[in-house]
């Protein structure tokens, strides 16, 4: 409990214990009130108590009203406790009070509790940093390391800053960055970011970044600053609350007026009018919404997925159509090949040793891919290659002893005089001969990342998203494939990147619900900016990426984006959950005070239990 | 120019709101936003101006609304 927390404790049970005692005395020692004197004296007794929590409120408030804030809530607690003083119910005057500043104490501290529960810094920083100097190793704070120093990692710790290993080998484990949970091994020459943990190993790291530069302080600082970008519930939470307080004050007055005029009965309808001012503080209103959403994003970056702002997490809980980029997002951007068509007459053993022969030589990525292939098919070449050619653009040629293999694209094809190949245009492709004798033709494609239909499947099935489109500056073969592979609904072909930004305002403008453009964020900024959510793939370390998109999925994992709209879509049933119990619970008091059934301990409820209850609700976002 | 100012303690989400009110409508202020959860406040302010005066007046804004709040850079 904080220092200022623990003086408010102190007031509240002195003035409490002081109540009890002058009631006491005064209900025990028959005094005759109508006396003057013996009227100040328990008015003056009663005061004082009342002044041990009421001077602090009515400085503020006076303070306010001064300022032309009339709806200050302690201005309000003031003029209830004030008419309860004026119908000579001294007790509940101070009571109001007790109440007040019990409340407040406890809001103050349920907030404070669930904002250290719910922020990022606590599983993202590290406290100590062991700096390498010559005299051996010192602790620092991470804050005083330079860039460039060489600090020590033990296992099980921290990396308290962004660096690249000079000494040791270790699981680094990302998952507090990435939400991925299975560590990678990293040594000497791999960078490694704050706020990842080195599992067994110990590191010796060099720091490319300060402290408050490193990739954990620039994610705690997101998360916090998505608040600041408000939710559409939140925004009207803040309006109702402006319409709120001044309602029900205006209906306290009336009812301590009006009916007291009518009935001849003061003291039950003053009564009632205190119980309306106590409720009508919206503070536990306003704090029910920015407290699911500020848990919903903690949450979301707790699993790897940086939420940019509350606005932005509300709208993925309605996504209509979700938008893929692909090379690189649905698709690993590594060439593998898709099929193998030996040519008539010619066995697969024999199409793949020619491919071995010729391209084992080369070191292109399509050449790789070829070779890969063969070899995870058990295929060997035995002869001796003699020599090699390479035509740059074309392809390769090898001499063996038994003759010349060639093996290269549809140009080289056509060139090499080569017979009886056919293509259909749509992938890459490579071409293997024999001499002149066409052996049969390699078709590449790029690899759909692992678990890509199963997500496709589950945004449709679990979260509502109708439409799943692929815009790809690609090849129209190229992309019907990966769009058949992943379930995609429908596809565009062949984009500039003005087209992309077309092709998406068209599927906007379509949808009364959001869209969503997935990229890998390093070349498609204009249309990440464009979507109603714009989301990028594979952010650790990628700051253009994070910079410019909404949404970041910090690795690879595209099956985030299920998490992402399931947390979205039980962070915003949460908030309305809370503004509904909210508001509701605050309405029944108010109708019970009419009625004449009110008690000060549940208008006190009214504010305090909702801000308790939208606490705990609230926080069941970051639990299953 | 934008700049973000941590204020702690910051203990009522209505009193950040009327925060937020208040300084939008500082005359040098073009937005102001506070977020209850973060206890910060991000003002864009007119880049000719200089950011001393604004703060001061910022904090005098927060002293009177949230009395038991500190505000810093």
């Amino acid at each position: 409990m904080k220092k200022i927390h623990k003086r408010e404790l102190f007031k509240i049970i002195l003035s409490a214990v002081l109540l009890g005692t002058a009631a006491l005395v005064f209900a025990l020692v028959p005094l005759d009130y109508s006396n003057f004197g013996f009227f100040m004296l328990r008015i003056c007794v009663y005061a004082g108590i009342y002044m041990i929590l009421g001077f602090d409120i009515i400085r503020g408030a006076v303070k306010n009203v001064f300022a032309g804030d009339f709806l200050d809530e302690r201005f309000l607690m003031v003029v209830a406790s004030v008419a309860a003083f004026f119908i000579g119910e001294y007790i509940e005057g101070i009571a109001v009070m007790i109440f007040y500043s019990i409340g407040e104490l406890f809001q103050d501290i349920a907030v404070g509790r669930s904002r250290n529960m719910i922020s990022a810094a606590a599983g993202l920083r590290a406290d100590v940093c062991h700096l390498v100097t010559e005299d051996g190793v010192v602790d620092k704070e991470p804050g005083e390391v330079e860039v460039g120093s060489i600090i020590e990692v033990r296992p099980g710790e921290r990396i308290p800053i962004d660096g690249v290993i000079t000494e040791g080998l270790s699981g680094i484990d990302t998952s507090s960055l990435t939400g991925e949970s299975a560590p990678r091994s990293a040594g000497p020459g791999d960078s490694v970011f704050g706020g990842t943990v080195s599992t067994d190993g110990l590191l010796r790291i060099k720091t490319s970044k300060t402290a408050e530069n490193s990739s954990q302080e620039r994610i705690i600082a997101l998360v916090e600053e998505a608040s600041m970008n408000k939710s559409k519930t939140e925004r009207f939470i803040t309006k109702f609350a402006r319409v709120y307080t001044p309602t029900v004050v205006i209906l306290a007055v009336l009812l301590g007026i009006v009916p007291s005029i009518i009935t001849g009965d003061p003291a039950r309808w003053i009564r009632t009018a205190i119980m309306f001012l106590v409720v009508s503080c919206p503070c536990a209103l306003v704090v029910s919404i920015p407290l699911a959403f500020f848990a919903g994003v903690g949450r979301a970056s707790k699993e790897g997925v940086l939420v940019k702002g509350a606005g932005y997490l509300e709208r993925l809980s309605d996504v209509e159509n979700y938008v893929f980029d692909k090379t690189g997002t649905v698709t690993s951007g590594t060439f593998s090949v898709k099929r193998m068509t030996p040519a008539e007459g010619v066995s697969e053993n024999r199409l793949m040793e020619a491919a071995l022969l010729t391209e084992s030589g080369s070191n292109h990525r399509v050449a790789e891919a070829v070779v890969r292939y063969c070899k995870d098919r058990g295929a060997e070449s035995l002869k001796e290659v003699l020599r090699y050619k390479e035509l740059p653009g074309l392809g390769v040629e090898a001499e063996t002893e038994s003759g010349i293999f060639k093996a290269g694209n549809e140009r080289f094809a056509k060139t090499a005089a080569g017979k009886g190949f056919s293509t259909d245009g749509g992938n890459t492709e490579v071409f293997v001969f024999e001499g002149d004798e066409y052996l049969g033709s390699f078709e590449l494609g790029d690899n759909v990342k692992k678990g890509v239909r199963e997500t496709f499947e589950a945004l449709k099935k679990k979260c509502g998203a109708k439409r799943l489109i692929m815009l790809s500056g690609d090849r129209d073969g190229a992309c019907k494939e990966v769009a058949e592979a992943c379930g995609f609904d429908e596809y565009r072909a062949e984009l500039l990147p003005e087209g992309k930004i077309e092709q998406l305002s068209a599927i906007i403008k379509d949808s009364s619900k959001t869209t969503v453009y997935v990229g890998d964020g390093i070349n498609d900024a204009p249309v990440l900016a464009l979507a109603d959510v714009g989301i990028a793939m594979g952010g650790v370390g990628q700051d253009a990426a994070v910079e410019a998109a909404d949404c970041v999925i910090m690795n690879d994992d595209i099956g985030k984006l299920v998490r992402a709209a399931q947390i979205s879509g039980k962070t915003v049933r949460i908030a309305r959950e809370n503004v509904v119990f909210a508001i509701g619970v605050k309405l029944l008091v108010l109708i019970l005070a009419a009625a004449g059934f009110g008690v000060m301990w549940v208008a006190v409820f009214a504010d305090v239990g909702v801000l308790i209850l939208a606490i705990l609700n609230s926080l069941r976002v970051m639990r299953g | 120019m934008k700049r973000y100012i941590k204020i702690e303690d910051l203990c009522c989400a209505n009193c950040a709101a009327k925060i937020e009110k208040a300084v939008n409508q500082l005359e040098d202020v073009t937005k102001c936003t506070v977020s209850f959860m973060a206890e910060k406040m991000l003002v864009e302010y007119d880049e000719s101006k200089d950011f001393g005066p604004i703060f001061e007046e910022i904090k005098k804004i927060c002293k009177r609304i949230e009395p038991e709040a500190t505000v810093s850079l």
